[in-house]
């Protein structure tokens, strides 16, 4: 399973963390992104976001289809660590949206007010590669993906 | 410079590091922190190394989106898109006088021969203000900048 090979340091790193910047693409193929506050489970890695359905995020989303974004996690001048992720969203369908809801609202309860407004969806983003910088030693440290992978070879 | 464009870019000036999103080989998105200056017309700076998948994917497909002020606890945030393109060389020292300016700690990296610097030209921009009741949000198109 894809999660098991993220280090627990950066999933506790993630557990911390309540913003992330959420990029997909536009009809037209060019890049939008957003600031958006996120929720996770573990197994299988898979974060969580309640957006409307009017917003330009969800312009390719709204068929039910799967498309490609990215994410970061951490831009603050203070820690120095950063957490980047490409992968799959899509718009939770209604029959996972009950167990899904729990998991958002628990974390990010000031959410649950836009619960059962009819444009609220919530997307859920699942990693197909990542890497965490640590910029606070000199070369940076670098986690990836890709060195798990080859960890478990 | 109409208010709503001086007010994106007295927000600009107090961030230091943003969110620049490319499309990579495969028309998929990348994204990465990176820290960035401006320019009065909003264009924003940012140097990255010539072996980085940003400085790749700029040169193939130049439409970038961008998100400045990440940091929840400020309550405001700029969304941006706009076109990058490498600074050429005989614009690279006007430029990198602003960025460096900016961002004193990027100093180091400027004179390494495999570092680049680009300039964003933006598109669209969308301010949005979280410390007010109700929010504050504004939208604004390249031909009004």
């Amino acid at each position: 399973m894809y999660n098991t090979a993220m280090n627990r340091k950066v999933l506790d790193f993630l557990a911390n963390q309540r913003v992330s910047v959420l990029t997909t693409l536009l009809k037209d193929g060019t890049p939008h992104s957003a600031t958006l506050h996120f929720s996770h489970k573990e197994n299988p890695l898979t974060l969580f976001f309640s957006t409307e359905n009017t917003s330009r995020k969800c312009e390719n989303l709204l068929d039910g289809a799967s498309v490609k974004a990215s994410i970061v996690i951490g831009f603050s001048e203070e820690e120095w660590l950063t957490l980047q992720m490409e992968g799959d969203v899509r718009i939770v369908p209604r029959n996972e949206l009950e167990e899904v809801q729990k998991i958002h609202y628990k974390k990010l309860p000031s959410s649950e007010a836009w619960k059962n407004d009819p444009a609220t969806v919530i997307l859920a983003f699942t990693p197909t590669w990542w890497r965490f910088t640590d910029l606070n030693t000199e070369p940076y440290a670098i986690l990836s993906s890709e060195d798990e992978r080859k960890l478990s070879e | 410079m109409d208010s709503n464009t001086q007010r994106v870019l007295d927000f600009i000036k107090t961030e230091y590091l943003c969110v620049i999103s490319t499309i990579n080989l495969d028309g998929n998105p990348e994204s990465a922190t990176v820290a960035f200056s401006e320019t009065d017309k909003l264009e924003i700076i940012f140097q990255t190394p010539n072996n980085t998948r940003k400085y790749e994917n700029i040169h193939r497909h130049s439409n970038v989106s961008a998100v400045i002020g990440c940091d929840p606890t400020h309550g405001t945030s700029v969304q941006y898109e706009g076109v990058a393109r490498e600074i050429p060389d005989s614009d690279r020292g006007q430029y990198l006088q602003i960025h460096n300016t900016k961002n004193p700690k990027t100093k180091k990296y400027a004179n390494l021969i495999e570092n680049k610097l680009f300039l964003i030209t933006p598109r669209w921009i969308r301010y949005t203000n979280l410390n007010v009741d109700p929010p504050e949000l504004f939208e604004i198109n390249i031909e009004n900048v």
